[in-house]
């Protein structure tokens, strides 16, 4: 058996022989995984958003002759979201201490503006940078939307009656008056009684001959009309259907960055116990004597962390699984073993930063310090988006977090996955790479 | 010190910690068969000369002829175990990774000499400190080195725990090797060396026979009376400088 070899079942022997540990390594990812099934399982939770009335439209709005069930459309919307009905002055404080995610505001004049057919209503959507932005808008959309058609519905009926009174005659309603349309139809019969009281010979019968073609030509297109207004109106149509299918936002999000922070904290802290724990055995002097190098101390470790990163993440994508399930929110399990890969680069790469870490400390409570102390930024500046802040995205690539994040999404959710899979493996691993030939040259340089 | 082919030697060996020197300038030469034992007060430079001989430590000035490193067995004054192996899983861990020629062999000589019985499959955690010790001596001496360099091995132990250590290193002697060993017991120093190299504030106050020396420090044979002897001695050397 090679050194290394010995070494990696020495480690893992004192693992299973260190009962704190060893619960600590079982415990968390079930701890973990019972939070993001919390997260999963909560995120069907409404958010309130204010509902601002201010034209007071009651329930049913009357347009015209036709009534629009105005109440209805707001329960709809309410079905996603959980409408609050304030005050303006009252919404925009409740946005401001964040009681509410978004106001939402029908301004006075909407229902006038709507039945003059002359000026677009506008409802006005106010909102604060959360995590429930995009969800919001995408609620006021969908309820702008489903209020468009309604009144639109009406309004190709209401067009419709006109083209029918065109044709046929009758009362139209326009622009809020009434009017009496004799109808093309009628207009036709008329000129037919006219022309046959003319003699035969008469000039002008020519005339009313070409006006009578013309009445019956527009009759006919306008019936062809009823139809292309409505298909017009309505190019596509939406048909929705709800399944059992992931949820992306919350499952890939909370999923990679479940597995992301767990393996911080694991694999760093472990690379850096295992190799302070060295020292504090006394080991290391007797360790070089047998021919080991500080190399091979490392790369150990680095192994070690490696295998136990992967253990601990496929543990904790089955409970989150399991977790998903359960919330109903689906689980990726034919991804998972894709996940291997990027698991055991970022806990080589997490434990080779722990290694630069046990290197410096003196003993093993400074190394678990400094360790804690150490994953907390790293975590934070990863989770930093780029928009809000460029600096903290491009130092957040120099560490492990962030390519780990990417390439745990990637392996669970993208729809051609491998290219940031490797991607984010091969930026995982040169980071490796050179955090364990800092912490050789750290460990030579405390040495000497 | 030795006439014979020195197994391990230094001479002019000096240690600087920046501009203070800690040690030397230091003679020395172990050859078959020595049994020295590095005599002085806490401070005296004993852990360091033991450092340099084995190559853990670079020397500021000086040189030191050794044999290569697998010859050489190192002991620690604090005892360099994981704690969680047993015994038994340390001898086996150490052998292994030194590539000792024949290893079971070696590991059953070894375990019989460390004689702990059951306990040779318990954690080090749970072994006494005279256990852990001759655990410890025991891995220093894997590969059966031909010189063995011991720091302050008995500190802390009762004297069956002693004898029964210092049994387990006649054993180097007796196979042609040598060993050397730091220690502030001067009694400790009488029953296990034949020579005796005194360190006062990093210096060679004497190298040589041990008889000659305590005849040179004016020992009496009573109770306590090589010890008074010494102390007299160091504060000689400390008033001549």
């Amino acid at each position: 058996m090679s050194r290394f070899a010995l070494l990696l079942r020495k480690d893992l022997l004192l693992l299973a022989r260190s009962r704190p540990l060893l619960a600590v390594l079982v415990v968390y990812p079930l701890v973990l995984s019972l939070l993001v099934g919390g997260v999963l399982g909560g995120q069907g939770t409404r958010p309130r958003v204010a509902f601002v009335n201010e034209d007071d439209i009651p329930d049913v709005v009357h347009i015209g002759n036709r009534s629009f069930d105005f109440g209805r459309i707001v329960r709809q919307a309410g079905k996603r979201v959980q409408l609050v009905d304030l005050t303006l002055p009252r919404a925009r404080r409740a946005l401001a201490d964040g009681d509410v995610v978004a106001v939402i505001i029908v301004p006075r004049g909407f229902v006038s503006d709507l039945a003059s057919l002359i000026a677009s209503p506008q409802v006005e959507l106010l909102t604060n940078r959360n995590a429930y932005e995009e969800r919001i808008l995408r609620e006021t959309q969908a309820f702008v939307y489903t209020l468009n058609r309604e009144v639109q519905t009406e309004y190709i009926r209401s067009n419709s009656h006109f083209l029918d009174v065109l044709v046929s005659g009758g009362k139209a309603e326009a622009l809020g008056r009434s009017y009496n349309v004799l109808g093309l139809d009628a207009t036709r019969k008329r000129i037919e009684q006219v022309e046959a009281g003319l003699p035969p010979d008469d000039p002008a019968r020519k005339q009313l001959d070409s006006i009578t073609a013309f009445a019956g030509q527009a009759s006919a297109a306008l019936g062809l009309a009823h139809q292309a207004l409505a298909a017009t109106a309505h190019p596509i149509g939406l048909a929705q259907h709800s399944t059992r299918g992931r949820s992306y936002l919350l499952g890939s999000q909370v999923q990679s960055y479940g597995l992301a922070i767990s393996l911080a904290f694991v694999t760093l802290l472990l690379g850096a116990a295992v190799l302070t724990l060295e020292r504090d055995e006394n080991v290391l002097a007797r360790l070089l004597r047998a021919g080991v190098r500080p190399a091979l101390v490392v790369a150990e470790k680095v192994a070690l962390c490696a295998i136990i990163g992967c253990g601990l993440g496929m543990l904790l994508a089955l409970g989150f699984g399991v977790a998903a399930e359960i919330s109903s929110s689906g689980a990726p399990w034919a991804r998972i073993p894709l996940l291997l890969v990027p698991l055991t680069a970022a806990g080589a790469a997490f434990g080779a930063l722990g290694c630069v870490v046990g290197a410096a400390a003196r003993d093993l409570r400074a190394a678990s310090l400094v360790g804690v102390a150490l994953v907390t930024p790293i975590v934070l500046v990863g989770l930093v988006p780029r928009q809000v802040s460029p600096l903290a995205a491009g130092v957040s690539e120099l560490l492990p977090f962030t390519p780990a994040v990417r390439a745990f999404g990637a392996a669970l959710f993208d729809a051609a996955p491998l290219s940031t899979v490797f991607g984010g493996t091969a930026h995982l691993l040169v980071l490796t790479a050179v955090l364990a030939v800092a912490s050789v040259a750290l460990f030579r340089r405390l040495q000497s | 010190m030795s006439a014979d082919v020195p197994l391990i030697a230094c001479e002019g060996l000096v240690k600087r910690f920046g501009e203070r020197q800690v040690l030397g300038p230091v003679d020395l030469a172990l050859a078959a068969g020595d049994r020295l034992a590095l005599l002085g007060p806490n401070g005296a430079g004993k852990t360091t000369l033991l450092s340099l001989l084995a190559g853990s430590a670079e020397a500021s000035a000086g040189t030191v002829e050794r044999p290569d490193a697998r010859e050489i067995g190192v002991v620690p004054q604090r005892p360099a175990l994981y704690r969680r192996l047993s015994a038994r899983e340390n001898l086996e861990l150490f052998a292994r990774l030194a590539r000792v020629p024949e290893p079971e062999a070696e590991l059953a000589e070894l375990a019989a000499a460390v004689a702990l019985g059951d306990a040779l499959d318990h954690p080090v955690e749970r072994l006494s400190i005279g256990q852990v010790q001759r655990v410890n001596v025991a891995i220093g001496l894997l590969g059966r080195p031909l010189v063995v360099l011991l720091d302050e091995p008995t500190a802390a132990l009762d004297p069956g725990h002693r004898l029964a250590l210092w049994s387990m290193l006649e054993r180097v002697s007796e196979r042609g090797g040598a060993f050397a060993f730091a220690t502030q017991n001067v009694e400790e120093a009488r029953l296990a060396a034949d020579t005796v190299l005194v360190l006062v504030d990093g210096r060679a106050a004497y190298a040589g026979p041990q008889e000659a020396f305590w005849q040179e420090a004016g020992a009496v044979e009573a109770a306590g009376g090589h010890e008074r002897a010494f102390v007299a001695f160091v504060e000689r050397v400390r008033s001549a400088a």
